[in-house]
Protein backbone atom coordinates (compact mmCIF):
# COMPACT_ATOMS: atom_id res chain seq x y z
CA UNK A 1 0.00 0.00 0.00
CA UNK A 2 2.47 2.50 0.70
CA UNK A 3 4.19 1.76 -3.04
CA UNK A 4 0.87 2.51 -4.46
CA UNK A 5 0.35 5.65 -1.93
CA UNK A 6 4.02 7.09 -3.34
CA UNK A 7 2.48 6.40 -6.41
CA UNK A 8 -0.21 8.36 -6.10
CA UNK A 9 1.77 11.04 -5.08
CA UNK A 10 3.92 10.40 -7.74
CA UNK A 11 1.54 10.70 -10.14
CA UNK A 12 -0.27 13.97 -8.71
CA UNK A 13 2.92 15.93 -8.09
CA UNK A 14 5.70 14.53 -10.00
CA UNK A 15 5.67 17.94 -12.60
CA UNK A 16 5.69 20.01 -9.47
CA UNK A 17 8.62 18.24 -7.38
CA UNK A 18 10.91 18.27 -10.73
CA UNK A 19 10.22 22.07 -11.30
CA UNK A 20 11.01 22.41 -7.95
CA UNK A 21 13.86 20.14 -7.69
CA UNK A 22 15.52 22.35 -10.82
CA UNK A 23 15.11 25.77 -9.04
CA UNK A 24 16.73 24.50 -5.93
CA UNK A 25 19.06 23.20 -7.89
CA UNK A 26 19.90 25.70 -10.49
CA UNK A 27 19.31 28.40 -7.48
CA UNK A 28 22.53 26.75 -5.50
CA UNK A 29 24.37 26.51 -8.70
CA UNK A 30 23.91 30.03 -9.48
CA UNK A 31 25.58 30.69 -5.47
CA UNK A 32 28.58 28.56 -6.55
CA UNK A 33 28.69 30.39 -10.33
CA UNK A 34 28.46 34.06 -8.24
CA UNK A 35 30.91 32.87 -5.68
CA UNK A 36 33.55 31.40 -8.58
CA UNK A 37 32.91 34.63 -10.53
CA UNK A 38 33.24 37.09 -7.66
CA UNK A 39 36.78 35.34 -6.94
CA UNK A 40 37.67 35.67 -10.73
CA UNK A 41 37.00 39.15 -11.30
CA UNK A 42 37.53 40.59 -7.84
CA UNK A 43 39.93 37.70 -6.64
CA UNK A 44 40.11 34.92 -4.07
CA UNK A 45 42.21 37.07 -2.15
CA UNK A 46 39.21 40.14 -1.62
CA UNK A 47 36.54 37.27 -1.75
CA UNK A 48 38.54 35.61 1.67
CA UNK A 49 38.54 38.82 3.39
CA UNK A 50 35.20 39.87 2.66
CA UNK A 51 34.04 36.78 3.76
CA UNK A 52 35.89 36.50 7.03
CA UNK A 53 35.81 40.74 7.61
CA UNK A 54 32.17 40.48 7.14
CA UNK A 55 30.50 37.27 8.60
CA UNK A 56 28.89 36.79 5.44
CA UNK A 57 28.68 33.51 3.79
CA UNK A 58 27.45 35.25 -0.02
CA UNK A 59 25.07 33.11 -0.88
CA UNK A 60 21.45 34.36 0.56
CA UNK A 61 20.14 34.19 -2.64
CA UNK A 62 19.21 30.37 -2.05
CA UNK A 63 17.38 31.60 1.44
CA UNK A 64 13.77 31.50 0.35
CA UNK A 65 14.32 28.78 -2.35
CA UNK A 66 13.76 25.17 -0.24
CA UNK A 67 11.01 27.78 1.68
CA UNK A 68 9.03 28.25 -1.16
CA UNK A 69 9.52 24.85 -2.81
CA UNK A 70 8.05 23.49 0.50
CA UNK A 71 5.11 25.70 0.55
CA UNK A 72 4.47 25.14 -3.04
CA UNK A 73 4.94 21.19 -2.74
CA UNK A 74 2.07 21.13 -0.12
CA UNK A 75 -0.25 23.15 -2.31
CA UNK A 76 0.88 20.43 -4.98
CA UNK A 77 -0.08 17.35 -3.12
CA UNK A 78 -3.11 18.58 -1.09
CA UNK A 79 -4.97 21.09 -2.41
CA UNK A 80 -6.20 19.19 -5.38
CA UNK A 81 -7.36 16.75 -2.68
CA UNK A 82 -9.04 19.40 -0.95
CA UNK A 83 -10.32 21.16 -3.56
CA UNK A 84 -11.71 17.78 -5.67
CA UNK A 85 -12.85 16.21 -2.04
CA UNK A 86 -10.41 13.13 -3.13
CA UNK A 87 -8.59 13.15 0.47
CA UNK A 88 -12.55 11.54 1.32
CA UNK A 89 -11.82 8.65 -0.94
CA UNK A 90 -8.10 8.52 -0.10
CA UNK A 91 -9.48 7.67 3.20
CA UNK A 92 -11.37 5.05 1.87
CA UNK A 93 -8.17 2.70 1.50
CA UNK A 94 -7.52 0.13 3.68
CA UNK A 95 -4.85 1.69 5.00
CA UNK A 96 -4.84 3.24 9.02
CA UNK A 97 -5.29 7.12 8.37
CA UNK A 98 -2.43 8.19 10.15
CA UNK A 99 -0.09 5.70 8.05
CA UNK A 100 -1.62 7.47 4.84
CA UNK A 101 -1.47 10.73 5.78
CA UNK A 102 2.54 9.79 6.86
CA UNK A 103 2.85 8.22 4.13
CA UNK A 104 1.93 11.19 1.61
CA UNK A 105 4.36 13.68 3.42
CA UNK A 106 6.95 11.25 3.56
CA UNK A 107 6.29 11.35 -0.06
CA UNK A 108 6.71 15.18 -0.12
CA UNK A 109 9.65 15.41 2.46
CA UNK A 110 12.00 12.41 0.36
CA UNK A 111 11.12 14.62 -2.84
CA UNK A 112 12.45 18.13 -1.44
CA UNK A 113 15.21 16.20 0.95
CA UNK A 114 16.77 14.98 -2.32
CA UNK A 115 17.19 17.62 -4.32
CA UNK A 116 18.42 19.96 -1.47
CA UNK A 117 21.15 17.43 -0.83
CA UNK A 118 22.10 17.39 -4.64
CA UNK A 119 22.02 21.13 -4.03
CA UNK A 120 24.16 20.88 -1.03
CA UNK A 121 26.65 19.66 -2.97
CA UNK A 122 26.55 20.78 -6.30
CA UNK A 123 27.33 24.27 -4.16
CA UNK A 124 29.89 22.64 -1.92
CA UNK A 125 31.93 21.08 -5.08
CA UNK A 126 31.76 24.27 -6.86
CA UNK A 127 33.35 25.97 -4.21
CA UNK A 128 35.69 23.43 -3.46
CA UNK A 129 38.58 24.97 -5.61
CA UNK A 130 38.00 28.69 -4.29
CA UNK A 131 37.42 28.49 -0.36
CA UNK A 132 39.16 26.97 2.50
CA UNK A 133 37.61 23.87 4.18
CA UNK A 134 36.97 26.60 7.28
CA UNK A 135 34.96 28.74 4.83
CA UNK A 136 33.18 26.15 3.25
CA UNK A 137 32.34 24.65 5.98
CA UNK A 138 30.57 27.79 7.36
CA UNK A 139 28.73 28.06 4.17
CA UNK A 140 27.50 24.43 4.70
CA UNK A 141 26.00 25.64 8.18
CA UNK A 142 24.71 29.17 6.92
CA UNK A 143 22.80 27.30 4.30
CA UNK A 144 21.62 23.80 6.42
CA UNK A 145 18.50 26.45 8.59
CA UNK A 146 17.89 27.49 5.38
CA UNK A 147 17.18 23.93 3.69
CA UNK A 148 15.52 22.50 7.00
CA UNK A 149 13.17 25.67 6.83
CA UNK A 150 11.92 24.27 3.14
CA UNK A 151 11.04 20.99 5.13
CA UNK A 152 9.55 23.23 7.99
CA UNK A 153 7.33 24.93 5.36
CA UNK A 154 6.28 22.22 3.66
CA UNK A 155 5.24 20.22 7.11
CA UNK A 156 3.09 23.23 8.15
CA UNK A 157 1.66 24.23 4.82
CA UNK A 158 0.27 20.85 4.53
CA UNK A 159 -1.55 21.09 8.00
CA UNK A 160 -2.63 24.29 6.53
CA UNK A 161 -4.16 23.13 3.42
CA UNK A 162 -5.74 19.58 5.51
CA UNK A 163 -7.64 21.79 7.50
CA UNK A 164 -10.86 21.88 6.25
CA UNK A 165 -12.23 25.23 8.77
CA UNK A 166 -11.13 28.48 7.22
CA UNK A 167 -11.19 30.04 10.76
CA UNK A 168 -8.22 27.67 12.44
CA UNK A 169 -6.71 27.85 8.82
CA UNK A 170 -5.43 31.76 9.50
CA UNK A 171 -4.46 31.49 12.82
CA UNK A 172 -2.52 28.25 11.44
CA UNK A 173 -1.08 31.02 8.89
CA UNK A 174 0.10 32.74 11.50
CA UNK A 175 1.59 30.23 13.87
CA UNK A 176 3.53 28.66 11.06
CA UNK A 177 5.23 32.39 9.72
CA UNK A 178 6.26 32.40 13.48
CA UNK A 179 7.94 29.27 13.47
CA UNK A 180 9.40 29.76 9.89
CA UNK A 181 11.21 33.13 11.49
CA UNK A 182 12.93 30.67 13.73
CA UNK A 183 14.84 29.43 10.77
CA UNK A 184 15.73 33.14 9.46
CA UNK A 185 16.78 34.31 12.87
CA UNK A 186 20.21 36.23 11.07
CA UNK A 187 22.41 34.97 8.48
CA UNK A 188 25.87 34.78 10.13
CA UNK A 189 27.37 31.71 9.58
CA UNK A 190 27.90 28.93 11.76
CA UNK A 191 25.29 30.93 14.42
CA UNK A 192 23.07 28.31 13.52
CA UNK A 193 25.46 25.32 14.78
CA UNK A 194 24.29 24.93 18.77
CA UNK A 195 20.98 24.84 17.40
CA UNK A 196 21.09 22.75 14.42
CA UNK A 197 20.33 19.68 16.82
CA UNK A 198 17.07 20.52 17.93
CA UNK A 199 16.38 22.03 14.87
CA UNK A 200 17.04 18.98 13.11
CA UNK A 201 14.47 16.74 15.61
CA UNK A 202 11.82 19.50 15.82
CA UNK A 203 11.38 20.01 12.13
CA UNK A 204 10.56 16.19 11.36
CA UNK A 205 8.10 16.35 14.05
CA UNK A 206 5.67 19.12 12.49
CA UNK A 207 4.14 16.58 10.57
CA UNK A 208 2.02 15.51 13.51
CA UNK A 209 0.47 18.44 13.49
CA UNK A 210 -1.53 17.70 9.65
CA UNK A 211 -2.91 14.38 11.86
CA UNK A 212 -5.07 17.35 13.58
CA UNK A 213 -6.03 18.52 10.33
CA UNK A 214 -7.05 15.11 9.57
CA UNK A 215 -9.29 15.18 12.51
CA UNK A 216 -11.12 18.02 11.79
CA UNK A 217 -11.49 16.70 8.04
CA UNK A 218 -12.73 13.59 9.19
CA UNK A 219 -15.22 14.92 11.68
CA UNK A 220 -16.74 16.99 8.62
CA UNK A 221 -16.06 20.02 10.75
CA UNK A 222 -16.41 22.72 8.33
CA UNK A 223 -17.17 26.55 7.31
CA UNK B 1 -1.30 10.06 18.01
CA UNK B 2 -3.93 12.91 18.22
CA UNK B 3 -2.73 13.50 21.92
CA UNK B 4 0.45 13.76 21.21
CA UNK B 5 0.25 16.07 18.38
CA UNK B 6 -2.32 18.12 20.40
CA UNK B 7 1.00 18.42 23.40
CA UNK B 8 3.16 19.16 20.27
CA UNK B 9 1.04 22.08 19.29
CA UNK B 10 0.39 23.35 22.74
CA UNK B 11 4.54 23.34 23.09
CA UNK B 12 4.95 24.98 19.68
CA UNK B 13 1.88 27.57 20.73
CA UNK B 14 3.11 28.39 24.23
CA UNK B 15 6.79 28.69 22.21
CA UNK B 16 5.58 31.35 20.56
CA UNK B 17 3.55 33.37 22.98
CA UNK B 18 6.99 33.44 25.05
CA UNK B 19 9.49 34.67 22.51
CA UNK B 20 6.89 37.39 20.77
CA UNK B 21 4.52 38.71 23.15
CA UNK B 22 7.20 39.77 25.66
CA UNK B 23 9.05 41.43 22.75
CA UNK B 24 5.68 42.70 21.69
CA UNK B 25 5.51 44.38 24.88
CA UNK B 26 9.11 45.83 25.03
CA UNK B 27 8.49 46.90 21.52
CA UNK B 28 5.37 49.02 22.29
CA UNK B 29 6.80 49.97 25.86
CA UNK B 30 10.40 51.16 25.28
CA UNK B 31 10.97 54.78 26.32
CA UNK B 32 14.18 56.48 25.25
CA UNK B 33 16.87 56.57 27.81
CA UNK B 34 19.07 59.05 29.06
CA UNK B 35 22.50 57.93 29.16
CA UNK B 36 24.91 60.72 30.00
CA UNK B 37 28.36 60.79 28.81
CA UNK B 38 31.24 60.64 31.53
CA UNK B 39 34.49 60.41 31.36
CA UNK B 40 37.32 61.11 34.50
CA UNK B 41 38.71 64.69 34.97
CA UNK B 42 42.31 64.74 35.96
CA UNK B 43 41.56 68.37 36.78
CA UNK B 44 38.68 68.42 39.26
CA UNK B 45 39.28 64.47 40.05
CA UNK B 46 35.80 63.72 39.47
CA UNK B 47 33.84 62.52 36.78
CA UNK B 48 32.65 64.94 34.12
CA UNK B 49 29.03 64.46 32.59
CA UNK B 50 27.43 65.84 29.58
CA UNK B 51 23.86 64.97 29.74
CA UNK B 52 20.63 66.33 28.32
CA UNK B 53 17.96 67.83 30.30
CA UNK B 54 14.50 69.07 28.53
CA UNK B 55 16.56 68.74 25.36
CA UNK B 56 19.47 70.82 26.49
CA UNK B 57 22.66 69.67 26.58
CA UNK B 58 24.26 70.48 29.96
CA UNK B 59 27.87 69.83 31.85
CA UNK B 60 28.03 68.73 35.19
CA UNK B 61 29.79 67.08 37.74
CA UNK B 62 29.08 64.31 40.55
CA UNK B 63 29.33 67.26 43.27
CA UNK B 64 26.42 69.57 41.14
CA UNK B 65 28.99 72.11 39.52
CA UNK B 66 27.34 73.01 36.06
CA UNK B 67 30.13 73.98 33.56
CA UNK B 68 29.79 75.53 30.18
CA UNK B 69 31.19 73.88 26.75
CA UNK B 70 34.21 75.43 27.50
CA UNK B 71 34.95 74.71 30.55
CA UNK B 72 33.69 71.22 29.95
CA UNK B 73 36.25 71.17 27.56
CA UNK B 74 38.87 72.58 29.94
CA UNK B 75 38.39 69.87 32.48
CA UNK B 76 39.18 67.34 29.91
CA UNK B 77 42.13 68.82 27.93
CA UNK B 78 43.18 65.31 26.64
CA UNK B 79 40.37 64.38 25.02
CA UNK B 80 39.17 68.12 23.56
CA UNK B 81 42.97 69.08 22.65
CA UNK B 82 41.41 69.81 19.29
CA UNK B 83 38.80 71.88 19.95
CA UNK B 84 40.43 73.52 23.28
CA UNK B 85 43.66 74.33 20.72
CA UNK B 86 40.89 76.00 17.84
CA UNK B 87 40.10 78.27 20.61
CA UNK B 88 43.92 79.26 21.20
CA UNK B 89 43.13 78.00 24.86
CA UNK B 90 45.49 74.73 24.91
CA UNK B 91 47.38 74.50 27.87
CA UNK B 92 50.96 73.82 27.15
CA UNK B 93 51.32 71.60 30.74
CA UNK B 94 49.36 69.05 32.20
CA UNK B 95 49.97 67.97 35.60
CA UNK B 96 53.55 69.70 35.67
CA UNK B 97 53.98 67.58 32.13
CA UNK B 98 54.77 68.97 29.03
CA UNK B 99 52.24 68.82 26.50
CA UNK B 100 51.09 69.68 22.92
CA UNK B 101 48.51 68.60 20.58
CA UNK B 102 50.04 65.91 18.90
CA UNK B 103 51.36 64.18 22.26
CA UNK B 104 47.63 64.50 23.78
CA UNK B 105 45.82 62.91 20.76
CA UNK B 106 48.56 60.35 19.86
CA UNK B 107 48.46 59.37 23.61
CA UNK B 108 44.23 58.98 23.40
CA UNK B 109 43.21 55.20 23.13
CA UNK B 110 39.97 54.01 23.15
CA UNK B 111 39.24 49.99 23.41
CA UNK B 112 35.75 48.56 23.07
CA UNK B 113 34.78 44.66 24.33
CA UNK B 114 30.83 43.93 23.22
CA UNK B 115 29.64 40.01 24.38
CA UNK B 116 29.41 39.46 20.41
CA UNK B 117 32.87 39.96 19.79
CA UNK B 118 34.27 37.53 22.33
CA UNK B 119 31.66 35.06 22.35
CA UNK B 120 29.96 35.21 18.88
CA UNK B 121 30.58 33.20 15.65
CA UNK B 122 33.31 33.91 13.62
CA UNK B 123 35.42 31.34 11.27
CA UNK B 124 38.04 30.23 12.33
CA UNK B 125 40.53 31.62 9.75
CA UNK B 126 42.97 34.69 11.25
CA UNK B 127 45.17 36.84 9.07
CA UNK B 128 48.70 37.82 10.44
CA UNK B 129 50.02 41.41 9.04
CA UNK B 130 53.96 41.43 8.37
CA UNK B 131 55.01 43.34 11.83
CA UNK B 132 57.98 45.17 9.91
CA UNK B 133 57.79 45.65 6.39
CA UNK B 134 58.98 48.98 6.50
CA UNK B 135 55.92 50.63 4.56
CA UNK B 136 53.96 53.32 6.34
CA UNK B 137 51.39 51.55 5.80
CA UNK B 138 49.85 47.72 6.80
CA UNK B 139 49.07 45.51 3.82
CA UNK B 140 46.16 42.96 4.10
CA UNK B 141 48.48 39.77 3.98
CA UNK B 142 48.52 37.00 1.14
CA UNK B 143 47.67 34.41 3.11
CA UNK B 144 45.20 33.10 6.07
CA UNK B 145 46.16 30.85 8.82
CA UNK B 146 44.17 28.26 11.22
CA UNK B 147 45.51 26.54 14.42
CA UNK B 148 44.81 23.08 14.49
CA UNK B 149 45.47 20.43 17.83
CA UNK B 150 49.24 20.29 16.78
CA UNK B 151 50.16 23.12 14.32
CA UNK B 152 49.85 26.46 12.57
CA UNK B 153 49.05 26.19 8.83
CA UNK B 154 49.03 29.07 6.72
CA UNK B 155 46.89 28.69 3.35
CA UNK B 156 47.56 31.31 0.37
CA UNK B 157 44.89 33.37 -0.47
CA UNK B 158 45.31 33.67 -4.72
CA UNK B 159 45.58 30.01 -5.00
CA UNK B 160 43.92 28.13 -1.78
CA UNK B 161 46.79 25.78 -1.65
CA UNK B 162 49.00 25.28 1.61
CA UNK B 163 52.29 27.53 2.57
CA UNK B 164 53.81 24.18 3.77
CA UNK B 165 57.51 26.20 4.59
CA UNK B 166 55.70 29.21 6.45
CA UNK B 167 53.78 26.64 8.47
CA UNK B 168 56.27 24.56 9.58
CA UNK B 169 58.69 27.93 10.40
CA UNK B 170 55.51 28.93 12.38
CA UNK B 171 54.59 25.72 13.99
CA UNK B 172 58.08 24.92 14.49
CA UNK B 173 58.77 28.66 16.18
CA UNK B 174 56.02 28.23 18.69
CA UNK B 175 56.63 24.46 20.23
CA UNK B 176 60.50 26.56 20.32
CA UNK B 177 59.46 28.91 22.81
CA UNK B 178 57.50 25.91 25.01
CA UNK B 179 53.70 27.19 22.74
CA UNK B 180 51.93 23.53 23.59
CA UNK B 181 49.17 23.26 21.37
CA UNK B 182 46.02 23.06 21.02
CA UNK B 183 45.56 26.72 20.88
CA UNK B 184 42.56 28.11 23.58
CA UNK B 185 42.09 31.87 22.84
CA UNK B 186 43.48 33.81 19.97
CA UNK B 187 43.49 37.36 19.75
CA UNK B 188 44.28 39.92 17.04
CA UNK B 189 42.89 42.92 15.02
CA UNK B 190 42.45 42.17 11.10
CA UNK B 191 42.30 45.10 9.91
CA UNK B 192 45.29 47.38 7.46
CA UNK B 193 43.51 50.93 8.47
CA UNK B 194 45.56 50.09 12.03
CA UNK B 195 48.65 52.18 12.44
CA UNK B 196 50.91 49.31 13.16
CA UNK B 197 51.01 45.84 14.13
CA UNK B 198 51.58 43.78 17.61
CA UNK B 199 50.37 40.79 16.26
CA UNK B 200 48.49 38.21 18.02
CA UNK B 201 48.34 36.95 21.57
CA UNK B 202 48.00 33.06 21.43
CA UNK B 203 46.75 31.14 24.75
CA UNK B 204 48.10 27.95 24.65
CA UNK B 205 46.76 24.74 26.35
CA UNK B 206 48.88 25.05 29.70
CA UNK B 207 47.02 28.76 30.12
CA UNK B 208 50.82 30.10 29.02
CA UNK B 209 50.10 33.56 26.85
CA UNK B 210 51.93 33.92 23.69
CA UNK B 211 52.82 37.20 21.17
CA UNK B 212 52.93 36.05 17.71
CA UNK B 213 54.05 38.08 15.10
CA UNK B 214 55.35 38.67 11.84
CA UNK B 215 58.97 40.30 11.02
CA UNK B 216 60.06 40.52 7.31
CA UNK B 217 58.24 37.24 6.85
CA UNK B 218 60.14 35.61 9.56
CA UNK B 219 57.84 34.22 12.85
CA UNK B 220 58.43 36.09 16.37
CA UNK B 221 57.12 34.26 19.11
CA UNK B 222 57.31 35.72 22.37
CA UNK B 223 56.03 33.60 25.67
CA UNK B 224 54.97 36.86 28.19
CA UNK B 225 55.94 35.62 31.39
CA UNK B 226 52.64 35.84 33.51
CA UNK B 227 52.37 36.40 37.51
CA UNK B 228 51.55 32.85 39.77
CA UNK B 229 47.84 31.98 39.63
CA UNK B 230 46.93 34.25 36.41
CA UNK B 231 45.33 31.75 33.36
CA UNK B 232 44.07 34.87 30.69
CA UNK B 233 40.51 33.43 29.15
CA UNK B 234 40.03 36.28 27.12
CA UNK B 235 42.89 38.69 25.54
CA UNK B 236 42.97 41.17 23.34
CA UNK B 237 45.44 42.93 21.57
CA UNK B 238 45.86 46.87 21.73
CA UNK B 239 47.18 48.62 18.97
CA UNK B 240 46.75 52.32 20.70
CA UNK B 241 49.22 55.09 19.11
CA UNK B 242 50.97 55.62 22.19
CA UNK B 243 52.09 52.38 22.34
CA UNK B 244 51.98 51.60 25.86
CA UNK B 245 50.60 48.18 25.71
CA UNK B 246 50.76 44.95 23.73
CA UNK B 247 47.41 44.01 24.72
CA UNK B 248 44.90 43.45 27.63
CA UNK B 249 42.88 40.00 29.07
CA UNK B 250 40.60 38.86 31.49
CA UNK B 251 41.00 35.82 33.47
CA UNK B 252 38.46 33.39 34.26
CA UNK B 253 37.17 35.53 37.53
CA UNK B 254 37.05 38.73 35.25
CA UNK B 255 39.46 40.49 36.66
CA UNK B 256 41.07 42.95 34.03
CA UNK B 257 45.05 42.85 33.01
CA UNK B 258 47.12 45.19 31.18
CA UNK B 259 50.35 43.80 29.40
CA UNK B 260 52.32 46.96 29.51
CA UNK B 261 54.88 47.62 26.80
CA UNK B 262 57.72 47.84 26.36
CA UNK B 263 58.66 44.63 28.81
CA UNK B 264 55.71 42.71 28.09
CA UNK B 265 54.41 43.42 31.95
CA UNK B 266 51.25 42.13 32.90
CA UNK B 267 49.77 45.01 35.17
CA UNK B 268 46.56 43.76 37.34
CA UNK B 269 44.31 47.11 37.78
CA UNK B 270 42.03 47.60 40.22
CA UNK B 271 38.44 47.35 38.56
CA UNK B 272 36.47 44.68 40.19
CA UNK B 273 35.84 41.15 38.07
CA UNK B 274 33.92 42.04 35.06
CA UNK B 275 31.82 39.49 33.82
CA UNK B 276 32.18 40.25 29.25
CA UNK B 277 28.95 38.68 29.02
CA UNK B 278 26.61 40.44 30.02
CA UNK B 279 27.11 43.73 28.23
CA UNK B 280 29.99 46.32 26.77
CA UNK B 281 33.15 46.94 28.09
CA UNK B 282 34.23 50.48 27.13
CA UNK B 283 37.70 51.92 27.72
CA UNK B 284 38.75 55.97 26.89
CA UNK B 285 42.07 56.73 28.09
CA UNK B 286 44.86 59.34 27.84
CA UNK B 287 48.03 59.94 29.16
CA UNK B 288 47.14 60.14 32.86
CA UNK B 289 43.73 57.85 33.49
CA UNK B 290 41.40 55.49 31.61
CA UNK B 291 37.91 55.58 32.38
CA UNK B 292 36.40 52.37 31.90
CA UNK B 293 32.48 52.10 31.26
CA UNK B 294 30.69 48.52 32.45
CA UNK B 295 27.29 47.86 31.33
CA UNK B 296 25.04 45.28 32.39
CA UNK B 297 21.38 44.61 32.48
CA UNK B 298 20.91 46.57 36.02
CA UNK B 299 23.37 49.29 35.41
CA UNK B 300 26.05 51.62 33.86
CA UNK B 301 29.11 51.55 36.07
CA UNK B 302 32.36 54.08 35.42
CA UNK B 303 35.36 53.56 36.90
CA UNK B 304 38.57 55.84 36.72
CA UNK B 305 42.13 53.90 37.08
CA UNK B 306 45.01 55.45 36.53
CA UNK B 307 46.84 55.16 33.40
CA UNK B 308 50.48 54.51 35.01
CA UNK B 309 49.61 51.98 37.89
CA UNK B 310 45.93 51.19 36.92
CA UNK B 311 45.02 51.90 40.57
CA UNK B 312 41.60 52.46 40.59
CA UNK B 313 40.90 56.72 41.07
CA UNK B 314 36.78 56.78 41.40
CA UNK B 315 33.73 54.83 40.55
CA UNK B 316 30.26 56.01 39.91
CA UNK B 317 27.24 54.01 38.44
CA UNK B 318 23.73 54.50 37.53
CA UNK B 319 21.01 52.56 37.68
CA UNK B 320 18.94 51.11 34.46
CA UNK B 321 15.22 51.03 34.67
CA UNK B 322 14.06 47.27 34.60
CA UNK B 323 10.78 47.83 32.70
CA UNK B 324 11.66 45.45 29.98
CA UNK B 325 9.83 42.05 30.31
CA UNK B 326 11.37 38.86 30.23
CA UNK B 327 10.90 36.96 27.46
CA UNK B 328 12.37 33.60 25.33
CA UNK B 329 14.91 34.77 23.11
CA UNK B 330 16.62 32.57 20.01
CA UNK B 331 20.01 34.82 19.89
CA UNK B 332 22.69 35.71 22.05
CA UNK B 333 25.44 36.69 21.43
CA UNK B 334 25.49 36.60 18.09
CA UNK B 335 24.72 32.67 18.16
CA UNK B 336 21.01 30.91 17.76
CA UNK B 337 20.43 29.32 20.52
CA UNK B 338 17.05 29.71 23.36
CA UNK B 339 17.83 31.63 26.25
CA UNK B 340 15.88 33.92 28.16
CA UNK B 341 16.37 37.34 27.87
Amino acid sequence: MLKAIFYKEFIKSRWYYLAASLVIVCFSAYAGLYLNRLAELAGMQNLWEYILAKNDSLVTIIKYVPLIAGIGGAVSQFAPEMYRKCLKLTLHLPYGHIKLIGAMLLFGVVALVVPSLLAILVLQLSIINILPYEIRIAILQATLPWFMAGIAGYLLASWVVLQPVWKKRIWQMVLSAFIIKIYFITDTPIAYVPSLWWIVITTPALCLLSVLSLNDFKEGRQD
Amino acid sequence: MTKISKIYLYILVAVVCLWQLPWLFNFLTATPEERPFILYSSAIKDFAIRKNESGKTVYVDLNGNTYSKHQYDLLLPEYFARQLAADKSLPDTLFGQPVDLKLLTDENLTLRIKPETVFGPYIPLFQMFESKSGNVDLEMPPDVFRLDDTKMEFINKADNTLNAEKSADFTNELKKVGFEFPVVDVAGNVSEKKKYDNGYLFTDSEGCLFNVKMEQGRPVVRKIELPNGVVPTHCFVTEFIGRHSLGVFFDAAGQFYVITQPYNKIVKTELPPVDLGKGDFFVMGNMFTWTVRVTDEEKITWYAIDANNFSLLKKYYIPLSDSHLGGLSFLKNGWVRVNWK
